[in-house]
């Protein structure tokens, strides 16, 4: 194996031109793996080698403790006939997804807006307004929300106070995932950072040419800010959407680990994860994890479809 | 110029899978070597020996683990332990994520609820061996000995037994006159009429009872008393009428005002102790292990009392409220088997454990040491002998697939709970689901 880095590359085909450069180019390339090396392990040990592994798994039986034992397509079939929890997973995955998705790139949009202009003290703002998405995946702010939503929260205090009836959000499957989606529209900070930097770059000559067309704050926004814009949302759209369908940890922690009440925040990586690690089903979990990235790649492939509809890039009338 | 690039990349990223290929193998060359050791064999307590010790519970449990943890190494300086602890509620799954790592801790407590399939999957070692020699079991009741065997070999030792209770806030009840008998109630009606008639003189602050729809261990009390089981080998040991009987009468108490509305039941239905209403003072009451009530005493400055559960006790039994069994794997077998066996038959370990995990398994242990239990302690036993005293016979092992029926039944009962949908509709999924889940963990 060894000597094939070293080897010269055959010569068919390739001029002497090219041929003369060539020692100092392979030399480039030997440096530049081995310092891909470290991402390089990590693509084949961490990432590449296990997913090969689990779409072997998915076609097995396999508890983690015993060796997997192939079944074919029985894991599949099951998922998609004979387990009705498997749907309900579907279901709150996609309300959450379709719920949490627009409220967020909404809310960071907005503050964008309120950001962008150079006021006093506009750093600390931003820098406070990121502070969310830097927390907000993490267990102990899942822990937050628990306590806050909870049937004696601090929410419902706060609502009492207002003669507003009381309720324990999470712990009723019909704003448990609500209060989710709540949690995940906060940590606005990213795709916030990502529209403020977009926002700069619109020429500020364009607005001032519109405002002479007497166009007011609305028309402005519809007509200049969001077409020029529309490549910097098309990324968040597609980042967030792929990040909302993957949420995880508040449901987990929130839930207890159960996906409850009544499955209703039982998002489709938390029941997953329970047949892998609770239930010992790692062939099923596995096949699950599958139609998990085969549908997530559809719908990603449909945005970026949908992108030659809305997106508009300022250099196209050049081309 | 493409094709050759191409090919480059190729023979790279295969040398690169070599590389990493061989690396695999290396780490893999550490091995156990829980193969060479000898099953039956005596424990190692002149090396060092470094023991990793996992359980569920609260701060009360952790506190006096630690105890009989450090008894023992007093005992033994050469043997040191390492432990981990948490709330019921996800503690499976580390378990689980441990093992398939293969790195699970040497003991490891377990209820019945996994024993079977822990056993099965080879997670916990055969204890047979030790029998007569490490392990003196000779005090414990064959009966409750008999709930650690699965197919006849003995896998978990009964660290405590339990049986199910009803715990009722004294300091709530007492001045509306209200206090339940101490034999608790002739039937499930009476107990809701006892209970809707609390919620009337509190105005459901706090609320009578907690909704125990979801509670296994209700059910299953409940089933008994009809002449049923949760399993019948593989299948539940159910039908949907059952089921359906069951959410119809916690339906009933939640309208009239006897159980709690169901999102005040939810949060503890994951089985945290933390979230016990009883504790949170939502509830006047709610179902317990009566060796919990150490645990939920620490919790609220009120008075508590055990009541069994209504109607005849045919549906109790003597519980194995925890087992601690040796991980299959584990490098020093024999010495957590002498640590297990400490645990249930060192009368200074039984003192400090007292009845906060259950009852002492040993009857020789549980008799010396019982004259210094404190009042709380000696309460529980009494209960839980005059209980068990009228028990039915002890159900076999749970069937394997017992953590999905756990799910499902919740999930059912949270259906019917939240009015998503009819007792009757809930019970025929459940009953349909479990049917599916108990077939296919056993292929």
């Amino acid at each position: 194996m060894a000597d094939t880095a070293v080897r010269p590359a055959p010569a068919a085909g390739t001029t002497q031109t090219a041929s003369r450069g060539r020692p100092g180019r392979r030399k480039e390339a030997v440096a530049g793996y081995v310092f891909l090396s470290p991402w390089l392990l990590g693509l084949f040990g961490i990432t590449l080698l296990p997913m090969l592994y689990s779409l072997y798994l998915s076609f097995t039986d396999y508890d983690l403790l015993q060796d997997p034992e192939w079944v074919g397509l029985e894991n599949y079939e099951r998922m998609f006939t004979g387990d009705p929890q498997f749907w309900n997973a579907v279901v709150a995955t996609v309300l959450f997804a379709v719920t949490s998705v627009p409220l967020k790139l909404a809310v960071a949009l907005g503050v964008a807006l309120l950001l962008y202009r150079n006021r006093r003290g506009v750093g600390l703002y931003r820098s406070l307004y990121y502070v969310p998405s830097l927390l907000g995946g993490s267990v102990a702010i899942a822990i937050v929300w628990q306590t806050l939503f909870g049937g004696q929260g601090a929410i419902n205090e706060v609502l009492a106070v207002f003669g507003i009836p009381t309720r324990a959000w999470i712990n009723d499957p019909s704003f448990a995932l609500g209060t989710l989606v709540v949690l995940a529209a906060w940590q606005f900070g990213a795709p916030m950072v990502i529209f403020l930097a977009g926002l700069k770059q619109i020429p500020a000559e364009m607005f001032e040419a519109a405002a002479l067309d007497g166009a007011g704050r609305f028309k402005q926004f519809w007509h200049v800010t969001l077409p020029l814009l529309s490549p910097v949302l098309f990324f968040n759209v597609v980042l967030e959407t792929i990040a909302g369908f993957q949420g995880f940890t508040a449901a987990f922690v929130i839930s207890g680990g159960t996906g409850g009440p009544a499955d209703s925040t039982l998002l489709y990586t938390v029941y997953l994860y329970l047949r892998g690690f609770g239930d010992f089903q790692m062939g099923y979990a596995s096949a699950m994890a599958w139609v998990f990235l085969i549908v997530l790649g559809i719908i990603t492939a449909i945005v970026f479809r949908s992108g030659s509809l809305w997106v508009h890039y300022a250099d196209e009338g050049d081309r | 110029m493409a094709i050759l690039g191409l090919s480059r990349t190729v023979r790279s990223l295969a040398a690169g899978t070599a590389v990493l290929a061989v690396l695999a193998t290396a780490a893999c060359g550490g091995g156990s070597r829980a193969s060479d050791q000898e099953a039956g064999g005596p424990p190692e307590r002149e090396q060092p020996v470094q023991l990793e010790v996992t359980w569920w519970g609260g701060p009360a449990r952790a506190e006096i683990t630690q105890k009989v943890l450090d008894l023992y190494t007093q005992k033994h300086p050469n043997v040191t332990f390492t432990t981990q602890w948490q709330g019921y509620s996800g503690y499976y799954d580390k378990v689980n994520t441990s093992a398939a790592g293969r790195n699970a801790a040497d003991i490891i407590q377990i209820d019945n609820r996994v024993l079977r399939e822990y056993a099965n999957k080879g997670l916990i070692a055969e204890l047979d061996p030790w029998v007569g020699s490490t392990l003196q079991l000779d005090g414990i009741d064959p009966k409750l000995l008999e709930t650690g065997k699965v197919d006849g070999k003995l896998y978990a030792i009964p660290l405590a037994a339990n049986t199910g209770s009803f715990v009722v806030d004294k300091t709530v009840v007492e001045p509306l006159g209200l206090l339940p008998p101490e034999t608790g109630w002739a039937s499930w009606e009476e107990f809701g009429e006892w209970a809707a008639r609390v919620n009337q003189a509190t105005g459901s602050q706090p609320w009578a009872f907690r909704d125990e729809s979801a509670t296994m261990g209700a059910f299953e009390f409940w089933l008994r008393q009809r002449g049923k089981e949760l399993y019948d080998g593989q299948k539940p040991g159910f039908t949907v009428e059952d089921a359906t009987a069951w959410f119809e009468m916690w339906a009933t108490f939640r309208d009239s005002g006897a159980a709690s509305p169901a999102e005040v039941a939810q949060p503890a239905n994951g089985g945290d102790i933390s979230k016990n209403t009883v504790i949170t003072q939502q509830t006047a009451g709610t179902f317990s292990y009566d060796n919990q009530l150490t645990e939920i005493a620490k919790g609220t400055d009120h008075e508590l009392v055990l009541v069994p559960l209504p109607g005849d006790q045919s549906g109790a039994y003597a519980r194995p409220s925890q087992f601690f069994t040796a991980y299959a794997r584990g490098e020093n077998i024999a010495t957590a088997v002498d640590v297990i066996n400490f645990f249930v038959s060192d009368p200074e370990a039984g003192a400090i454990l007292g009845t906060e995990r259950g009852l002492p398994p040993n009857k020789q242990v549980r008799d010396q040491i019982a004259p210094q239990f404190d009042e709380q302690l000696q309460y529980v036993l009494a209960f839980d002998e005059r209980v068990t005293a009228q028990a039915g016979p002890t159900p076999p092992v749970p069937a394997q697939g017992d953590s999905q029926v756990t799910r499902l039944l919740t999930a059912a009962a949270e259906n019917v709970g939240f009015g998503r949908q009819t007792p009757a509709e809930a019970a025929e999924e459940f009953v349909a689901q479990v049917t599916g889940e108990l077939e296919r963990a056993a292929s």
